[in-house]
């Protein structure tokens, strides 16, 4: 019995070490036949780069994705594809693959789900392509760099600007409704946090409530029509990004609470982004703030990026864009200057 | 020792909730039940209402219709760029009933002509008016300035909105519709037995067109309430409104396969759904357990509902039996 006891160990691990070396070996093979694919690509004459979009409707990530094309042709890519995936990150998955049997030399991504786009960020690592996360972060897979804006810093920058505002205030006394708006985007998630963050710093300000909208127009609407029945007072709201002022200021329309700035009973309103039409409120007294984030950057940035990558110069792992604070002071001026991607003179 | 529950226990598990949410509504929140909120409720409610009405007639008949916020969304974008290019009213309501009407006739000639399944017509109608809607709005938010759009949705006649109205007309013409007339009682036998009515000489691809034609003119005047209200179109707007009005139709007892159900009951579905909507934001129920509660509360609404049917149908059995 003990003969056979013994026998049955030596097949157990007799197997378990010819499994280690099946795993290794191929392991290797897969390795070199992966580096010989990346020279074959990079040496093959066709500089060709990819962009997973998550989306691209809207004025802000159409900038981003134009930036991009423009960029990456001048710096002398033949091959430009972007794809947009409608904020799904399966399709968007399946896009990334797709990326990676067109042969790209290097894969752009701005996420649909900083986590669900891993699978395909760690397909890309296997096929030895770089995976640059534009805009958003990515939650795991190796990526080679990730340009983006500090999202929990723009949140704040927000809540700031209302603590500035009402300073010297009593404590709980300015009421704020924070509109959330996509929860499976990381940047709105980061924008909440910072806002957040940014309203326990200044004691006046009380957040009454939160509402999950899924960046939808009539929710959002809904949402401020309701949250005045309960909250008569509210002096302040934030939305994750600036094209979800437009049903809030349709709301407060219709319930009689909209009040340019500068009258006593004006609510405040900021967002991030710096679209146009936002930027050009906050001369009419519509709006207060719009953190206006650099879109030509990340496009512009990442393709750089790309090319230095395909032209053998490293690059930082991370690149931070700026953020620019805009109000009805210094919009005007920063349009002028050229700082704007949103509005220029 | 083992508790019976009287053979028609499940009768007194809906009114009993109901008595119990009220209850819990008088004591946690009573701005509900304030006329101005309730006011708001049914104009809320008005989209969804309307397109209910659509989609009810679809169950009905035994199909389903995936495309109704999509046709809400693209006839919605094309009434706010009539109105953005002409200031014209009358155009603009004709361009948005015209629109959802050439929509719900690609559903429609989908389904009955090319007997192609609704679920894959109306979902490649969706992808397309999607992306139709996305193009007209172009990379700006269209917010049209100025009041003269909102007068459609935003006119106080009688202490309610016109909004409100208009889904209280439409409903009553529907009701006369689909439980007075000929055609109505065709929705009902497509969906309870198609090839009984096709042998009986009615023309069924002719009725399935026109109840997808209705809806999509219906969803067209839902587009044109909703932009109306916002002042303009946006980006992605109703899209997803058919969860809405499925959820409306279900909970108002109406049969996903068809031939079973009534306006009435969608009535009633529209008004829960609404107000279930409008007492989460009042309770400030938190952003990540809204969809939770939401999704558990229609469930729970169907389940009791799928419960009593069955229990009717035992109870039927039973007596059947025992008169033989």
């Amino acid at each position: 019995m003990k003969k056979m006891k013994r026998v049955l160990l030596l097949i157990v691990i007799a197997l378990m070490a010819s499994a280690l070396v099946a795993c290794s070996t191929p392991a290797t093979a897969d390795d070199n036949s992966a580096n010989d694919e990346v020279a074959k690509r990079l040496g093959d004459g066709v500089n060709r780069i990819g962009f997973a979009m998550a989306e691209i409707t809207g004025q802000a990530v159409q900038t981003e994705a134009q930036a991009f094309e423009d960029k990456a042709k001048e710096l002398g890519f033949d091959d430009v594809i972007i794809l947009s995936a409608e904020n799904s990150v399966e399709t968007q998955v399946t896009q990334i693959k797709d990326l990676i049997t067109s042969e790209c030399d290097v894969i752009c991504v701005y996420s649909a789900d900083a986590d669900g786009v891993v699978p395909a960020v760690q397909a890309c690592n296997e096929a030895g392509i770089p995976v640059i996360a534009v805009d958003r972060g990515i939650n795991g897979g190796e990526i080679y760099c990730t340009i983006a804006s500090n999202n929990i810093s723009d949140g704040r920058d927000v809540a700031n600007y209302f603590g500035l505002m009402t300073e010297g205030e009593a404590e709980d006394s300015v009421k704020v409704l924070h509109i959330i708006g996509n929860l499976s985007s990381t940047a709105q998630k980061e924008r909440a946090d910072g806002f957040r963050i940014g309203c326990e710093n200044w004691g006046q300000l009380e957040i009454v409530d939160e509402v999950a909208t899924d960046a939808d127009a009539d929710r959002i609407y809904n949402a401020v029509v309701d949250a005045f029945k309960v909250n008569p007072d509210i002096k302040a709201i934030f939305v994750p990004y600036d094209q979800l002022l437009s049903p809030v200021v349709s709301a407060l329309k219709e319930i009689g609470m909209f009040y340019p700035a500068g009258d006593p009973n004006h609510v405040m309103l900021g967002a991030v982004d710096g679209a146009t039409e936002q930027l050009e409120w906050l001369s009419e007294g519509i709006n207060d703030i719009s953190i206006s984030l650099d879109f030509l950057g990340f496009g512009q940035t990442a393709a750089s990026v790309a090319a230095d990558y395909v032209n053998g110069i490293s690059s930082n792992d991370v690149v931070l864009t700026k953020s620019i604070v805009c109000t009805a002071g210094n919009v005007e001026y920063l349009a002028k200057a050229g700082m704007l991607w949103g509005l220029s003179e | 020792m083992k508790i019976r529950l009287p053979k028609n226990a499940i009768d007194y598990v809906k009114p009993g909730m109901f008595v119990i949410f009220i209850v819990f509504i008088i004591i946690r929140v009573p701005i509900f039940f304030r006329v101005d909120n309730l006011i708001s409720v049914v104009a809320q409610g008005a989209v969804i209402g309307i397109a209910s009405i659509g989609m009810t007639m679809v169950i009905l008949a035994g199909e389903i219709d995936i495309s109704v916020g999509a046709m809400i969304y693209c006839s919605g974008a094309i009434a706010s760029e009539v109105f953005l290019s002409t200031q014209s009213m009358v155009l603009t309501i004709f361009a948005a009933i015209v629109s959802g009407s050439i929509f719900g006739l690609l559903n429609g000639l989908g389904v009955a002509k090319f007997k192609i399944p609704s679920i894959i017509t109306t979902l490649a109608v969706s992808n397309i008016l999607t992306g139709m809607g996305s193009l007209i709005i172009g990379s700006d938010s269209t917010l049209i300035a100025g009041d003269a759009y909102k007068v459609i949705s935003q006119t106080k006649i009688l202490g309610l909105l016109s909004s409100a109205w208009l889904y209280i007309i439409l409903f009553a013409l529907f009701l006369v519709i689909v439980s007075k007339t000929r055609f109505g009682r065709y929705i009902y036998a497509i969906g309870d037995n198609a090839d009984a009515l096709r042998a009986s000489g009615i023309n069924l691809e002719l009725m399935q067109t026109m109840i997808f034609v209705l809806t999509g003119t219906l969803c067209g005047i839902g587009g044109l309430l909703s932009t109306s209200r916002l002042g303009g179109s946006q980006f992605n707007l109703s899209l997803g409104t058919e969860i809405y009005c499925i959820a409306a139709v279900v909970v108002g007892g109406v049969s996903m396969t068809g031939g079973k159900g009534s306006l009435l009951g969608t009535l009633v579905g529209v008004f829960i759904v609404a107000a279930l909507d409008n007492l989460l934001r009042l309770m400030s129920v938190s952003a990540y357990i809204y969809g939770v509660v939401w999704g558990i509360a229609i469930f729970t609404i169907v389940l009791i509902d799928i419960l009593k049917k069955k229990q009717d149908i035992r109870n039927r059995q039973r007596q059947i039996l025992d008169h033989k």
